[in-house]
């Protein structure tokens, strides 16, 4: 009699024990999708924009296309050459809040949220932010200088190497960006095309970081 | 004879009752740690999926050809769903073209390549930019001539994909079509 109400009681406590983990896990995961940011549909030529389900995409979460938690952590170091040559490192933004953009000039989503980040430079550089684009190129290297320049880019632009790519979680999907905080450390991270809204959230919370 | 059975019973309850609170204990665990029963280092961009490209030859790379005739080759790519490449005269010089390059050998002709007709697509909050794409499956179609013989011709197909907010690095699918003349 004692040990079948042993049995019950452990069953019961078993039970309990993977129903609150099932809750607490669905919670988490709604939390998750609900603060996402909302990736940009593409639509085809004659369809209404309205009726393309934009969540229908691949998730838009960095870690959906495979890229490590990198937030929190210190952002990596780097020294990378401008097309024209000249060294550009992210310690020479000590201090600062930087968007570490990563881009390539065949990439179509890269350059529809280019005319935003010139935007959001001109609007917040004056806080102490600006953004770093690193281009994923291959040589030759000045046509990025001059798809830049045609763009009408405001902020530094550095070319890749495999070491910064790999210290980033080898970059690989573009574009994908990491906010730098003042204090040196990655405060959010994103992969794929997000809003100017969700671009300009994330700036305003490495604004807010100390240094 | 009775005593063992109910000691095998209760052995029996006992590694069940082990059973669910180890399993309790490890799925709050697992919650708690947050740990995913995949690599989250790997995704998409993991080796296999990089590799392995994201547009697939669907035709067959054996070929008969009458000889000494034009003669057309479909050849059938599959792009994976939910991506597209961009057409082979995509609307920016910018953006890498889908481009399928053969090496005839000796006593075969290359005619021409004809590439099939683009499908325009535009960003929801940008109409003016349209993007000329292929998705689903995409036929090249290949002119060629051929002496009689065999033959061993290396193809490949260069192209760049991305889905709706994200794009990949341009890839080079290769092939050798096998040919025969006869």
């Amino acid at each position: 009699m004692r040990r079948n109400a042993v049995v019950v009681l452990g069953l019961v406590i078993g039970i309990t024990l993977m129903l609150w983990s099932g809750v607490m896990a669905y919670r988490e995961r709604r939390a998750a999708s609900m603060q996402a940011p909302q990736p940009v549909a593409l639509v085809p030529e004659g369809a209404n924009p309205d009726t393309v389900d934009a969540a229908s995409a691949d998730p838009n979460s960095p870690q959906a296309q495979g890229l490590p938690d990198m937030r929190g952590k210190l952002a990596p170091g780097f020294t990378l050459k401008t097309p024209e040559g000249k060294s550009v490192s992210l310690a020479d933004y000590k201090g600062k809040a930087v968007l570490i953009n990563f881009w390539a000039t065949w990439c179509a989503p890269c350059k529809l949220e280019m005319p935003w980040l010139i935007d959001l430079q001109k609007q917040y550089a004056a806080q102490g932010f600006t953004v770093l684009g690193v281009s994923e190129d291959d040589p030759p290297f000045a046509q990025v200088g001059v798809f830049a320049q045609k763009m009408g880019v405001n902020y530094p632009v550095v070319v890749a190497n495999d070491a910064v790519n790999h210290a980033y979680g080898n970059v690989d999907g573009l574009p994908t960006s990491y906010y730098v905080g003042r204090d040196g450390k990655i405060v959010a991270e994103t992969a794929g095309l997000i809003s100017k809204d969700d671009i300009e959230a994330n700036i305003k919370k490495i604004l807010a970081t100390k240094g | 004879m009775r005593s063992n059975i109910q000691r095998k019973r209760s052995g029996s309850v006992g590694v069940l009752f082990a059973f669910f609170c180890a399993a309790g204990a490890g799925l709050l665990w697992a919650q708690q740690s947050g740990w995913q029963p995949h690599d989250a280092g790997l995704g998409l961009r993991g080796a296999s999926s990089a590799e392995k490209g994201w547009v697939q030859l669907e035709s067959p790379t054996q070929i008969a050809l009458q000889p000494r005739r034009a003669q057309t080759v479909d050849l059938e790519f599959l792009i994976q769903d939910g991506l597209h490449i961009n057409a082979h005269q995509p609307r920016s010089p910018y953006l890498i073209p889908t481009t399928l390059t053969l090496s005839a050998p000796a006593g075969v002709r290359v005619l021409g390549v004809e590439y099939p007709q683009a499908k325009d697509y535009h960003f929801a909050f940008s109409p003016k930019d349209a993007l000329s794409v292929y998705t689903g499956s995409l036929h090249i179609l290949v002119h060629l001539r051929a002496q009689p013989g065999a033959f061993a011709m290396p193809a490949s197909l260069r192209y760049q994909a991305c889905d709706n907010h994200m794009c990949n690095p341009p890839k080079t699918l290769t092939f050798t079509l096998h040919g025969v003349a006869k």
